[in-house]
């Protein structure tokens, strides 16, 4: 890993001619596509503390962090909203950051030059640090963790496919799942990293078959998974008590063949089926003479008929996967798990699939609807998860205004956190994400915790060694300085501190979603007691040092 | 560096309490005092090849007849007769080459000292084909999915969830083995696995670039004080009490480890740069230290991923599987320097052997596969299990070359479990299934693996 985040800074340092470029201006996180900051709407009073809690509920659940300057935003105008406002917020695209950086420093991106693949990660930074559009953001992440795609091979090396699969997830994240699992399908980055890419037909002569791998991870892992689902989530049962399998390897066959005959799409000269270089940013395109002929069986006894063109046929399969009653609760249960809470309760599942079948206009698919009802659920009182420690990262970064430190023009990488903690978007070892749904960890009473799964002695202390990085920018931890110094603005909170219980109170709302335990507090008052005498910004730093660590703000909720 | 037992006690003491549990700790951090003799030292390493590797192209048969039916069965995929590195030897009167990447397991595998075991994956009880499709059988979860699969290797346990695995389950049968620091009984160099979960032993994780790491930081002991006080909450909850124990136990563990490689041997061995050769100098330096860490039955885990060849198989074998046979080969070495060669037993496991057959570019998810057992204590030279004939027609061949196993994982695993010191009469306990083989041709043939 070590080898690699080193050549890969020598590749930036050498391909942007060591960053001597110059004249340009720092580029610190900019404001995101340059519309739809929210606006407020006019309330006659003050906002109460309860305002305030309520909003860090929602600011915490639906953004990549809380910060001052959304509080008060979400704490004047209220959750309900605050969430109608970020469903009309258009969404700010990562692709267009990586052409500026690309034009920036001579990369013809658009005519098939490769830029560094480090500018994804500027990309990524950028608009979870400051764009205004944070639920689409946040949504579009929760779903790069169903629809996995992952930084390895050619993904690895150009940004264009990272970005661009990001910005379709952003793209369907509040629109409808059948689009998202199309577009997801004719993805190049997809069937480049699912192989479904030049996948050719049955050749008997050469005694190949059409590839299973995309045909059996869209149904295991992107629509229905293995077994028969109630709307509850629960499994449903044969006469023998057990669960009864969506499919066997015949499907898969049958499926493998629906996937044949796309190649990527070109640029500047007629496309051709098996070539070689990725063109990321277009939908694979359709070749029917290589695309397998003949009728195929879909699920629950559906055929589609001999003669159509390859893209019916793949209209026809999403069709038949998407209408099938598994999507609801297999899809809703891990979103709540990613947005909410980790063991959500049968009936909590049951009403996000019901929602998930028909958003109340007879609409099946509607993800805003299904969003809304995820983070409005009467259950979120209840909700206990582990924080991903990369969304500790990202959080602790927002709230704390973090922006490339003064004079360093490339954005932040992010290499930090994924160094020590092994998380970073679209970085799972493979289309399986970072853990599994239905991770238990040991004492852990049986319940249920998938972020548990990358919580091992080493990257527990690692996430420590991160935020201590971050606050005290210790320069051993810095594994590499010269990439990505970032500079954080504590001046609010050190405006603050001389006021022990309004300080707390916002570090309440910052990181612990209003709910700070008494407990908690105490001992940030014991800490905060020890350097008396010492400066502001020293006692601020301490506090958010303690509370970034703690257990009680890396386990969101306290219920279970 | 101090060692905080007092604490590791503690934690251990506390939790239990907590848990409302009298009797059953999660794992206990320290077994009771005393170390036992150091010549008295057997570990397993566990390799887990994660994604599916084409172990068909790894183990070929290069007797004429043989290699015709695999050249026609693998097509596009099928490596070239004269590439391959010649074993001694021959199973069921078929001779066999490795890779050309393999050099090393060729040498060790002429010298006696490394084996493969043929067409081995997941079964519940004995298996056939007819009794596959008829539905009269009880099969492995998942057939031929990643997740399911990666788990049966690691479990051994392929029809049921159960949360624990093999190398958790074999610690769990020697509770006397590790009387000192017990929490390093199962070293993982790749996360929490399954392999190494157990019901009364869990396992540690470390980085096998930075190795055990240290709290960094702005003063340390604020961050101890403080992250302490943060656990005497009365009124915490279960998933910040296991979030908070991961952490304090990191700590404390992490100094006995820090403390006792201060005295690793500086292995003289060259290992490369790779990621995978990397972990295993790791393991190595762990080794190493085994009496200060008290410990005299040791698992290592690790993963070496990006097996999943649905393209390029050939290419993307010739790019991965250098580094395997190097990584392999170069901790062999460091343990005849470090003297423990009879002492450690090294396997590879993959979450499924692929189909013989071509998709055009590379192959599918299937089922029994090869695996390479290396060490002094193997009895290595030959061949064990049955090679399935590559032909359409084999009754093994569940579809497009996906094999039936000849041979249970649990067969594999009985060997290396009775190695390693479990009685007989704990075989059960670490091998549920194990029984159900007892007179079958399934898993009849391995007796013998390894000596010693």
């Amino acid at each position: 890993m070590k080898q690699w985040v080193v050549s890969l800074i020598f590749l930036v340092l050498v391909g942007c001619g060591g960053g001597g470029g110059g004249s340009s201006a720092p580029s610190g996180p900019a404001a995101g596509s340059g519309s739809g900051s929210a606006p407020t709407s006019p309330t006659p009073s003050e906002p109460s503390a309860e305002d305030y809690e309520a909003a860090a509920v929602m600011l915490d659940l639906a953004t990549f962090g809380v910060t001052g300057e959304s509080l008060e935003v979400a704490a004047k105008i209220g959750p309900d909203d605050w969430l109608d406002e970020q469903f009309d917020t258009p969404p700010s695209y990562h692709l267009p950051i990586v052409y500026r950086y690309g034009s920036e420093y001579g990369y013809d991106v658009l005519n098939g030059a490769i830029p560094p693949a480090l500018y994804r990660r500027f990309a990524f930074f950028e608009r979870a640090f400051t764009a205004p559009d944070q639920l689409r953001q946040l949504t579009a992440y929760a779903l790069s963790q169903i629809l996995v795609v992952s930084d390895s091979g050619a993904l690895g090396v150009n940004p264009v496919g990272l970005s661009s699969y990001y910005d379709t997830l952003l793209e369907h994240s509040f629109g409808n799942y059948r689009d998202l699992l199309l577009a997801v399908t004719l993805h190049p980055s997809m069937g480049f990293f699912l192989s479904h890419v030049n996948n050719a037909k049955t050749d008997t002569a050469a005694n190949t078959f059409p590839d299973e791998n995309y045909a059996r991870e869209v149904m295991q892992l992107f629509s229905i998974g293995l077994y028969e689902l109630n709307a509850d989530g629960s499994q449903k049962r044969d006469v023998q008590g057990n669960p009864i399998a969506t499919y066997d390897n015949e499907d898969i066959q049958e499926f493998a063949k629906i996937f044949t005959g796309l190649a990527y799409d070109s640029t500047n000269r007629e496309p051709q089926f098996g070539r070689n270089q990725p063109v990321f940013a277009l939908p694979m395109v359709m070749f029917n003479e290589y695309h397998e002929p003949g009728e195929k069986h879909l699920l629950n006894g559906q055929i589609v008929s001999d003669g159509q063109t390859g893209l019916e046929d793949i209209d026809d399969a999403i069709d038949n996967l998407f209408n099938h009653p598994n999507v609801g609760p297999f899809v809703g249960r891990q979103l709540i798990q990613r947005l909410v809470t980790s063991n959500p309760s049968p009936e909590y599942i049951a009403r996000i699939s019901a929602v998930f079948a028909d958003n109340g206009e007879g609409v099946r698919g509607d993800m805003k609807a299904v969003v809304r009802a995820i983070l409005t659920d009467e259950e979120i009182a209840d909700a206990s998860r582990v924080r991903e420690p990369f969304r500790r990262y990202l959080a602790a970064g927002r709230a704390l205004n973090i922006a490339p430190a003064e004079g360093y023009k490339y954005g932040v990488t992010g290499y930090i956190v994924q160094n020590l903690t092994g998380q970073m978007v679209l970085t799972a070892p493979s289309v399986f994400n970072f853990y599994s749904p239905f991770y238990r960890p040991q004492g852990g009473m049986g319940l249920i915790s998938p972020e548990m799964q990358i919580t091992t002695e080493d990257t527990a202390i690692g996430v420590t060694n991160v935020m201590a990085n971050l606050v005290y920018g210790d320069a051993p931890m810095a594994t590499h300085p010269e990439l990505s110094p970032v500079a954080l603005n504590l001046e609010p909170l050190v405006d603050l501190v001389d006021n022990e219980d309004v300080f707390f109170d916002q570090l309440d709302r910052l990181f612990f979603a209003g709910n700070m335990s008494d407990f908690t507090r105490t001992v940030l008052s014991e800490a905060m007691a020890e350097l008396s005498s010492s400066p502001n910004e020293e006692k601020v730093k301490l506090s958010l040092y303690l509370s970034l660590i703690s257990p009680e703000q890396a386990v969101f909720g306290g219920v279970q | 560096m101090m060692i905080n037992r007092r604490s590791l006690l503690r934690r251990g003491a506390q939790s239990a309490v907590s848990l409302g549990m009298s009797s059953v700790v999660p794992f206990s951090l320290l077994g009771s005092a005393g170390a036992r003799a150091s010549d008295d030292y057997r570990a397993v390493v566990c390799v887990l090849l994660a994604g599916g590797a084409d172990s068909y192209n790894i183990l070929v048969p290069r007797s004429e007849q043989a290699y015709a039916q695999y050249q026609t069965r693998r097509s596009d995929l099928a490596l070239s007769r004269n590439d391959l590195l010649p074993l001694e030897g021959a199973l069921d009167g078929v001779s066999f080459g490795l890779h050309p990447a393999m050099s090393s397991l060729q040498q060790r595998f002429n010298a006696g000292q490394a084996t493969l075991v043929t067409n081995i994956g997941p079964l519940v009880e004995p298996t056939t084909r007819a009794a596959l499709e008829t539905g009269n059988v009880r099969l492995p979860l998942g057939l031929f999915s990643h997740s399911d699969q990666i788990l049966s290797w690691q479990t051994a346990t392929p029809a049921n969830r159960a949360g624990t695995g093999v190398g958790g389950r074999m610690l769990d049968a020697m509770p006397a083995a590790n009387a000192g620091l017990a929490l390093a009984g199962n070293i993982s160099l790749s996360g929490n696995n399954s392999f190494q979960a157990g019901a009364a032993t869990g396992s540690y994780a470390v980085s096998a670039a930075d190795g055990v790491r240290r709290i960094a930081g702005y003063e340390n002991d604020v961050f101890r004080r403080y992250f302490d006080r943060f656990l005497e909450d009365p009124n915490t909850s279960t998933l910040r009490r296991v979030y908070g124990n991961k952490v304090q136990s990191a700590i404390d563990a992490g100094d006995v480890f820090n403390s006792a490689l201060e005295g690793a041997t500086a292995l003289s061995t060259p290992f490369s740069e790779h990621y995978f050769s990397a972990a295993m100098k790791r393991i190595a330096e762990l080794m190493s230290v085994r009496e200060s860490l008290g410990v005299t039955r040791q698992t290592f885990f690790v993963t070496y991923g990006g097996w999943d060849h649905h393209e390029d198989t050939l290419g993307q074998q010739a790019d991965m599987l250098p580094a395997l046979d190097a990584g392999l080969g170069q901790f062999q070495v460091a343990l005849e320097e470090l003297g423990l060669s009879q002492s450690v037993t090294t396997f590879t496991i993959s979450d499924f052997g692929r189909t013989l057959t071509s998709n055009g570019k590379g192959s599918d998810h299937g089922w029994g596969g090869n695996a390479m057992i290396m060490g002094g204590a193997v009895q290595g030279g030959q061949l064990y299990g049955h090679f399935p004939e590559q032909v359409e027609d084999n009754p093994l061949d569940v579809g497009r070359g996906r094999f039936l196993p000849s041979t249970p994982t649990d067969a594999m695993y009985a060997e290396i479990s009775r190695w390693m010191g479990v009685a007989p009469e704990s075989l059960g306990s670490v091998l549920p299934n194990w029984a159900n083989f007892e007179g079958s041709t399934q898993g009849a043939g391995l007796m013998g693996m390894l000596t010693g």
